[in-house]
């Protein structure tokens, strides 16, 4: 029963990664999540191409990813936009590379939605010059 | 008569012992042979979680379940960690050897066994240089490639990276046309 928990969590985190960027700012009604992004996030948190401490493991990883997004829009620098867009395609790699072998479709899809995922966490919010 | 029947009983009995017997080896052999699966992909999914975080294992030589989601394993490469996931669903992936806990940031970076070394030459390390040295290696181990420590880097592009690892093994870490990663080892 326990072995839910992450899985729902892993969802939780990954939203909060993406909405809570969104939310350090003023509240922006364009911020709604694209249901294609919601749908990925559901389909990686289900997938069985991973086990659930590789799922957990990510989620630590996305959340100091988030915390340096957090860092950024709070006006901290580094990092940098250019640095936080080298980590994040890392980050997409990383998931990638799990999963291209045993769920390739998700990899695609991955592949194919990161600019939409960077569009959604870049574009709306403007750093904070200091 | 009376002799033959109960000859006769004596031999079912034997026959239905020895049934009884069979039945519970293969029981025995089915459970274990499922425990023993349960067993390698628990440890092959640490060994990734591991290698997610930067930690160099090689494989996981011994899995000892100490809890309900916790375990402690053994590295092939020599490292000891206690793995588990707390109340919160958090990963906790305790060092038994320092007993450094790694669940944040301001830890983990301290015990990333690549972060001291892969800008050497200028003997400085940001959070972006450890990060950006943790996916790479993640990302080469995972392909099935050795990289024991990065020393160096070379970005060609945001998903495109030239990575020089100790024992001359250096490897162009990319994303194919086709929406593949790839890492190729690049002779030197």
């Amino acid at each position: 029963m326990r072995l839910l928990l992450p899985t729902a969590l892993s969802i939780f985190i990954l939203l909060a990664f993406v909405v809570d960027v969104h939310s350090n700012n003023a509240p922006d009604q364009s911020a709604q999540m694209d249901p294609k992004l919601e749908e990925l996030i559901d389909r990686f948190t289900k997938t069985k191409a991973i086990g659930v401490f590789t799922k957990l493991s990510l989620q630590t990883n996305v959340t100091r990813l988030h915390n340096a997004f957090a860092d950024y829009h709070q006006g901290k620098q580094p990092p940098s936009i250019e640095e936080l867009r080298e980590r994040f395609d890392l980050m997409v790699q990383e998931m990638m590379i799990l999963v291209q072998d045993k769920d390739p479709e998700l990899a695609r899809d991955l592949y194919t939605s990161r600019l939409l995922f960077w569009s959604y966490l870049s574009s709306s919010e403007k750093p904070v010059t200091t | 008569m009376i002799v033959n029947t109960s000859k006769t009983a004596c031999s079912t009995k034997r026959y239905g012992t020895l049934f009884f017997l069979l039945y519970m080896t293969m029981c025995f052999t089915i459970v274990s042979a499922e425990d023993t699966g349960h067993d390698i992909l628990i440890a092959n999914d640490i060994d990734i979680a591991l290698t997610l975080q930067g930690i160099d294992c090689d494989g996981i030589s011994k899995l000892e379940q100490s809890d309900e989601d916790s375990y402690d394993v053994v590295c092939e490469s020599g490292g000891s960690f206690s793995i588990s996931q707390t109340e919160g669903g958090v990963l906790s992936v305790v060092d038994q050897l320092t007993g450094i806990t790694l669940k944040s940031i301001g830890t983990i970076l301290s015990v990333v066994p690549l972060i001291d070394q892969i800008f050497l030459q200028t003997n400085e390390s940001t959070e972006q240089d450890a990060e950006v040295a943790r996916s790479l290696f993640s990302i080469i181990e995972l392909s099935g490639y050795m990289c024991d420590v990065i020393t160096g880097v070379v970005r060609n592009t945001v998903d495109d990276h030239l990575v020089s690892c100790v024992r001359g093994r250096n490897y162009h870490v990319y994303t194919t046309e086709d929406g593949l990663v790839a890492v190729d080892k690049v002779s030197t």
